[in-house]
């Protein structure tokens, strides 16, 4: 017994080194990849390129009387929906992204702006209009994701400008 | 013919994991709906097949018959994990891509099966051969499949060819798009379509070389080595 446990857990140490070893060797180079994907998402969402300086890596950042930029997770049917969402001061309105999702293809994937028109389609609506939003059929769960994530935004934007 | 180049046509030709043991075929039907995806979950197949194969040979002295499998999930996970982080710092928008399927390479049939019927009992030099073997059989499979749906589809051949190959490749597409002969072949009814009728060709060519070779065995009886 005490034989089998050693076995495994030099196979286990083994294994693991090899992975802290390829992390280190990735770590660089992965950072920069998301880094870029997010300041061309971000980029894409305001319409222009962003400061240089501008500091990606926050939760919330921006300014209250101009473009708040944010990270969310709400729940959705196979797992968190990550999306990045921009606030526009002039009329309180949101553009959302989904940066990851687990949702059914084919069912609730219709919130990957890659695959799907509908999330940009929302671009420039407001609080009472993702409040009014219809469910998309068969995708109930992902379509109320997205009104909380609408909910969460707005809330998120009065408790940071607030503060 | 040498021992080491009949386990790498054996693995190639007769148990071809997709074409004559239909195994791994949810990566093989989702992503291949182009050459440089194919290509891309390819590579990331081998380099898994042929890591894991050859390193659970190496312990197959080591490991405890009783916990086989789960070493051997174990050290296909690595693997699999290694190759997805490769992937995701060297070909960020591939990886954006087939990340999903590169991650479930990990469940692969063929991979598993070919560490437990023959990695777990063969010497390092044979299971890099039929590692090797096998992983270059789906790869082939995995290509035919792509450069069809992709001409079918879209007319092209090589289309983002940048994505694995760097910028000098942005000139390697070939571009036939005046001619999109079946556009359902991008999606997943037209690679079962595509899929059905390659299986059936690499069938007739079997059955046409059995018939000439009457010395030859049929795949099903052979001894699994």
């Amino acid at each position: 017994m005490v034989r089998l446990l050693s076995i495994l857990l030099a196979i286990g140490g083994g294994c693991g080194a090899l992975l802290v070893g390829t992390h280190a060797f990735t770590e660089e180079g992965i950072t920069a990849n998301r880094q870029a994907r997010a300041r061309m998402l971000l980029e894409e969402l305001a319409g222009a390129a962003l400061p240089e300086h501008m500091d990606l890596s926050q939760a919330t950042f921006g300014a209250c009387d101009d473009r708040m930029f944010q990270r969310l997770t709400v729940p959705g049917y196979a797992g968190p929906i990550y999306l990045t969402v921009m606030w526009r001061a002039d009329d309180a309105s949101l553009a959302l992204r989904v940066t990851g999702h687990r949702e059914t293809p084919g069912i609730g994937d219709f919130i990957d702006h890659q695959r799907d028109a509908w999330l940009p389609a929302l671009d420039g609506s407001t609080r009472l209009e993702f409040e009014a939003l219809d469910n998309v059929s068969g995708a109930t769960i992902t379509s109320n994701a997205m009104r909380r994530a609408a909910a969460q935004a707005y809330g998120s934007v009065e408790a940071y400008c607030d503060a | 013919m040498t021992p080491n180049s009949e386990i790498l046509r054996s693995a190639v030709l007769q148990r071809n994991p997709a074409w004559a043991q239909l195994l791994g075929l949810c990566p093989l039907l989702a992503v291949s709906s182009t050459v440089v995806n194919a290509l891309g979950l390819a590579a990331a197949s081998t380099v898994v097949m042929v890591g894991s194969n050859v390193c659970i040979s190496a312990l197959r002295k080591l490991i405890p018959e009783e916990a086989r499998l789960a070493c051997f999930v174990l050290i296909i996970a690595t693997f699999t994990t290694i190759t997805t982080l490769i992937l995701e710092a060297f070909a960020y928008e591939l990886y954006l891509k087939i990340a999903l399927f590169v991650q479930i390479i990990v469940t692969n049939c063929m991979i598993l099966g070919r560490a437990e019927a023959y990695a777990s009992k063969q010497s390092i030099a044979n299971t890099f051969f039929d590692a090797a073997g096998t992983a270059l059989g789906f790869a082939i499979a995995l290509l035919m499949l792509g450069a069809v749906r992709e001409l079918l589809a879209n007319g092209t051949l090589l289309a983002d060819a940048h994505l694995l190959f760097g910028p000098a490749a942005l000139t390697w597409q070939i571009d036939y798009s005046a001619a999109k002969l079946l556009p359902l072949a991008a999606y997943p009814p037209g690679a079962f379509l595509v899929a059905g009728l390659l299986y059936a060709l690499f069938n007739a060519a079997r059955f046409l070389r059995r018939s000439q070779d009457p010395s030859s065995t049929p795949m099903a009886r052979q001894p699994d080595q």
